[in-house]
């Protein structure tokens, strides 16, 4: 007698419920919805790119979704020419604050959150505590004060008003705790002791290295913070020539409101030119930025 | 860590705050006895209109050098006045007029310049409307950069093609609107977020909403000004003779006016060259005439309200802050120096007592097509017979966003002008009481 054993009586396992299939409605509804919300994501960008390309009047008087007269070399060449090339002034001043700031800010948070995480001392907590409750303060709240502190300091109008505040940053602490408990094994550390190494050099060789996808992802978080940063070059800024270029720009879409001088055109396509570097950063870090962002859920 | 590494990073966090200290921004400025004096000129204004009249300036002067620095926009310029104000370091000397010159001084931003200004008041360097809009209580907080002349615009074209007389009186500009219904066109636009039309012809009656009297502010929004104001506007709105085409969307502001829909135009020199920018159509068709008056009016009377180059409080050298910006308000030079090569115009030189050197050049080309000629007598009439009776309280500023919330349901007929001078009197008595200052009213 021969008996026909199929897999469930051999495995012993629960027979499975076969997966319904998705309804057409449920999948259109879902289409759809992706749709949606890729036309609500891209079409403001559209709307920069094509209007980067027309000249001062056709931007108010034809369709913002397609072209025009093409007039973007001209468009170009206003912007890097406008008040002797200001522009690229603002460009320059932003690239510097920012990178100067986020790279400072990043090896102040990637120490501070290996300290936090990978050492026991007294107070550790209540320091932990005041880190999570400081992202609670809102900014608006300190600005007299810092200006009040950055006057006494004579760091107003100057480029380090804008750098050094960005050196600190409470989240990115935060950040690279969490990071820095889950990526650095204490045995590796432990092990580092015995064969002598001292703390510096076991933060350098052995943490930093371990940390380098968490402090990417700082770095680019910092980064987009710190470039598109509005409130401070306002208020701790005051000449032209430092100002970034976020503060430009809203300045020449100011322009309007008191004179007939109209600087909208030039706005549109200096936006253009600020996202530039974003993008290329955004690009050049993405390995770092995916594997950042997923590594907690493939533990 | 051990203590050497503690003393090194201890000697490291202080170098780097004596570096950080050391790298800082200017000393504060002292009051400077040997070599030129610096003052510092706030504005928002574009660098192509600063920088001529500071170059100009500083090569006509040597105990004073002119400095611009220039502020995103006027939220922008007022943040950081108060910022620095109140740290009391690098305050500038000058500041392009960031509001109403009471309500600031009430604030204690601005600095008493009576001493230093008062010489400069006999020697018929202003024209006399223009003083005003640097006071509070009598002083004077800073220097008159006077007004822009009132007058109005018509499109002649469509007035003629109905056979409409152009309105010397505001009477007459309701008895035209009614006329221009009937052909499907307003007489005049009322945005519904500006009362400035309300403002202004309270102004022209020879109104104001706030006086002082000794320590007390008395606050009338129910003058008989004011509510000859009122009428004028009531019968316009209850008539449906005004568009109400907003001025948020400007290119479709300009493009409606140029349409012929909306023929009579409220004006002053500073908008005519972005008309003649701007106009496709009707270029050739307008007409400057003067400012409609009250029909009892007894003289012609033109409204003016001027403004001020302010000086802060905390300004290291008020004598030379005040003699920089009486030059550039009054003297030839500073008005040569800020002709625009682009636009072929000057900067409106408002508080001098005979602009009519710059008139020529504030008219545009096109706009009055051969009716040109006109615009210099009109503009030079509207100068001569200006006035200023306008006080600004304390709180105008909440006053005024109060105001515009009250216009809005004006121009839609949910609450008569009557009714919203009414709300305003109780509004401002008692927004000043809660502010614990007196008032009667």
């Amino acid at each position: 007698m021969t008996t026909t054993l199929d897999r469930r009586t051999v495995t012993g396992a629960a027979p499975r419920q076969p997966v319904a299939p998705h309804s057409k409605r449920t999948k259109a509804t879902v289409l759809f919805g992706l749709i949606a919300f890729t036309v609500y994501s891209v079409a403001p960008v559209w709307w920069l790119i094509v209007s980067a390309t027309k000249g001062q009047s056709d931007l108010y008087t034809t369709n913002g979704l397609w072209f025009a007269e093409f007039r973007l070399l001209d468009n170009f060449r206003e912007l890097f020419t406008y008040q002797d090339g200001i522009f690229l002034t603002w460009m320059w001043n932003t690239v510097v604050y920012s990178f100067a700031g986020t790279a400072g800010m990043t090896l102040i948070c990637v120490a501070c959150g290996y300290g936090l995480a990978m050492y026991r001392f007294r107070g550790r907590g209540v320091m932990m505590g005041c880190i999570i409750g400081s992202f609670l303060v809102p900014h608006a709240l300190l600005t007299i004060p810092s200006f009040l502190l950055y006057t006494d300091l004579r760091m107003i109008d100057t480029p380090w008003a804008i750098i050094v505040p960005s050196f600190f940053s409470a989240f990115s602490v935060y950040l690279a705790k969490v990071y820095a408990e889950g990526a650095i094994p204490h045995e590796l550390l432990e092990a580092a002791r015995i064969d002598g190494a001292g703390e510096y050099r076991m933060f350098f060789v052995i943490g930093a290295r371990l940390m380098s996808t968490g402090a990417a992802t700082i770095f680019l978080l910092g980064f987009v913070g710190s470039w598109n940063s509005f409130f401070g070059p306002l208020v701790y800024l005051r000449s032209q020539d430092k100002w970034t270029v976020m503060l430009g720009l809203y300045s020449w879409l100011k322009v309007k409101v008191d004179n007939s001088t109209d600087l909208t055109g030039l706005v549109v396509v200096g936006s253009i030119v600020s996202l530039i570097p974003m993008v290329a950063l955004m690009v050049s870090m993405q390995r770092y930025w995916r594997s950042g962002v997923t590594l907690g859920s493939l533990k | 860590m051990t203590r050497k590494q503690l003393k090194a990073a201890a000697v490291t966090i202080l170098a780097t705050s004596v570096t950080l200290a050391g790298c800082g921004g200017e000393q504060p400025a002292a009051p400077q006895s040997k070599g030129p004096v610096t003052i510092t000129w706030w504005s928002w204004d574009e660098h192509k209109f600063l920088d001529p009249i500071v170059e100009k300036f500083n090569a006509t002067h040597d105990h004073i050098k002119l400095k611009a620095v220039k502020q995103t926009d006027l939220p922008g310029a007022a943040a950081n006045l108060r910022n620095a104000v109140a740290a009391k370091q690098d305050v500038p000397c000058l500041v392009k007029n960031i509001g109403e010159v009471p309500g600031l001084a009430g604030e204690g931003l601005l600095e008493d310049v009576t001493e230093e200004f008062e010489p400069y008041t006999k020697k018929g360097l202003y024209n006399e409307p223009a003083y005003a809009g640097a006071q509070a209580g009598g002083r004077y907080y800073g220097v008159p950069s006077g007004f822009n002349p009132s007058f109005m615009i018509i499109n002649r074209t469509v007035y003629d093609k109905y056979g409409i007389a152009p309105p010397k009186t505001w009477d007459e500009l309701i008895a035209a609107g009614k006329e221009l219904k009937k052909h499907g066109v307003y007489v005049m636009n009322l945005a519904g977020e500006d009362p400035s039309t309300l403002v202004n012809l309270t102004q022209q009656a020879g109104g104001t909403w706030y006086k002082v009297e000794g320590n007390t502010w008395k606050v009338d929004f129910l003058s008989p000004e004011s509510l000859k104001a009122a009428e004028v506007i009531q019968q316009l709105v209850d008539n449906e003779l005004v568009a109400n085409q907003t001025y948020q969307d400007r290119p479709a502001l300009i493009a409606y006016f140029d349409s012929g829909k909306m023929v009579s135009l409220p004006t002053s020199t500073w908008q005519l060259g972005n008309y003649e920018l701007n106009y496709k159509k009707s270029l050739g068709d307008w007409q400057p005439i003067d400012l409609p008056q009250f029909a009892d009016a007894p003289a012609f009377v033109t409204n003016a309200h001027g403004s001020a180059i302010l000086v802060p409080k905390g300004c290291q050298n008020v004598k030379e802050a005040v003699e920089a910006a009486v030059w550039m308000t009054t003297s030839k030079q500073a008005v040569d120096a800020s002709y625009q090569e682009d636009t072929k115009q000057y900067a409106w030189p408002g508080a001098i007592p005979d602009p009519s050197p710059w008139v020529d050049s504030a008219v545009p080309a096109k706009l009055f097509g051969e009716r040109r000629g006109e615009a210099k007598d009109v503009i030079l009439k509207a100068v001569k017979s200006a006035r200023d009776p306008w006080v600004v309280g304390p709180n105008y500023t909440g006053v005024f966003t109060e105001l515009q919330d009250q216009w809005a349901q004006i121009v839609t007929k949910k609450i008569t002008v009557h009714e919203a001078l009414e709300h305003m009197q109780k509004f401002t008595v008692d927004d000043l009481k809660a502010k614990n200052i007196n008032v009667q009213g």
